[in-house]
């Protein structure tokens, strides 16, 4: 627990907004952490699956953030969640709605609950929690922004360059199947694309 | 009149796009929708540029807009914007940075606007400010979630459809040259499919 408390602060410091005046907000961020949970490879995250509002913290380990894919009629890969991230349940704590995504542990996973109670009781308390908040969600915007641009490249290759440059933690621990879903192509045009290139992902 | 009600119009997409339990917050939302001004944009005008020092929320009335992201010395299509949604740079208005992105408007429409100091102004001494911008967050993330589902079609035939569930007016107000580099597919692909879609109409 200990190592997944200070993983967590390092999580705060790494924000581009974070001055030593934030430690305050902080250690009272983290210490009403109140849930530890660890999850084996392939289990799905129970806990998220109800109207979740709480705040999760992946400590270590990958997630797969899955959700319906309405055109293909199956479950598809939406994302890949790295070690130290924060991740909600976006439907029940921005929509009020009952949650259209869930978490898939792609490897054996520890995550840390911030409950939405602590959150709001922390935010009357520690006004600097809004800015915490607002640098954290920059930087998910930031990243969601940069894999549509690799959404939009015509070329499979130059997705799968794109993900091994910008995402080489992801790219490491993907397997094909994974890569083609998080690139938006077929297995099929992914296998050709590196067939073409002469270039394997191993 | 007229004034009256656009400003009912500007309350009315706010209301719908953010979260507003409260009667108090649903007050202070009214007041707050009064202090927008108007401005009609004709085609190729920018809402907001990379040299814009200072964010405003800005409400759709009509027209259709679309924000670019600059990569590289060109400008790609990265969302579309249409009558009654709220549209801003993330970059100026909530993350107080420069813009990595500009807007401009695709279909002759009405703009209402107020600027970033007008909103912090507003906010100073009570908590509607912060509220209004976690609003746009959460807004924000949902607008990026559903052009992501756009983009994590695997075939030519469901992005086209996805993107058109999202934006129904899409054909009409982009060139197809631009609407193949949004959809990330050849023009080839795009007129191949679109050609599909009439045939089976």
């Amino acid at each position: 627990m200990k190592n997944d408390l200070r993983s967590l602060r390092d999580y705060f410091q790494s924000l581009p907004v974070y001055t030593p005046a934030f430690d305050e907000t902080i250690e009272a961020v983290v210490a009403r952490i109140d849930m530890r949970v660890v999850k084996k490879k392939g289990e799905v995250i129970s806990e998220l699956s109800p109207e979740n509002k709480d705040f999760w913290f992946l400590t270590n380990g990958f997630l797969k953030e899955m959700y319906r894919n309405s055109y293909q009629q199956s479950d598809a890969l939406f994302n890949v969640i790295p070690p130290r991230s924060i991740f909600v349940n976006e439907d029940s704590l921005f929509l009020d709605k009952h949650p259209q995504h869930y978490y898939l542990a792609q490897t054996d996973v520890t995550i840390l609950r911030f409950s939405q109670q602590a959150f709001e009781e922390i935010f009357q308390q520690f006004p600097l929690a809004q800015l915490l908040y607002v640098s954290g969600t920059a930087e998910i915007q930031k990243n969601r922004r940069a894999r549509l641009t690799m959404l939009r490249m015509p070329k499979t290759i130059d997705r799968v360059h794109w993900v091994r440059t910008y995402r080489p933690e992801l790219f490491r621990n993907m397997d094909r199947i994974t890569l083609a879903q998080y690139i938006g192509v077929s297995r099929a045009s992914l296998y050709r694309a590196f067939e073409k290139t002469n270039k394997f992902q191993y | 009149m007229t004034d009256r009600i656009d400003h009912d119009a500007v309350y009315n997409v706010l209301f719908a796009n953010l979260r507003i339990s409260s009667v108090e917050d649903s007050y202070k939302l009214r007041e707050f929708s009064r202090r927008f001004v108007f401005k009609t944009y004709a085609p190729g005008d920018e809402l907001w540029s990379l040299q814009s020092t200072e964010g405003d929320l800005q409400v759709i009335l009509t027209g259709a807009f679309g924000e670019y992201l600059k990569e590289q010395d060109e400008y790609h299509l990265l969302r579309f914007y249409r009558k009654g949604k709220c549209t801003f740079s993330e970059d100026l208005l909530i993350y107080s940075q420069p813009a990595e992105t500009i807007a401009k408007c695709l279909v002759e429409g009405v703009v209402a606007s107020i600027p970033r100091a007008q909103i912090l102004h507003m906010s100073e001494g009570n908590d509607f400010g912060p509220r209004l911008i976690s609003g746009l967050i959460n807004l924000s993330m949902t607008e990026y979630r559903h052009t992501t589902y756009e983009m994590l079609q695997t075939s030519v035939e469901s992005r086209i459809k996805a993107a058109l569930e999202q934006f129904p007016e899409l054909l009409n107000v982009i060139p197809r040259k631009e609407l193949a580099d949004y959809l990330g597919i050849s023009r080839a692909s795009l007129f191949r499919t679109l050609k599909m879609f009439g045939d089976e109409k």
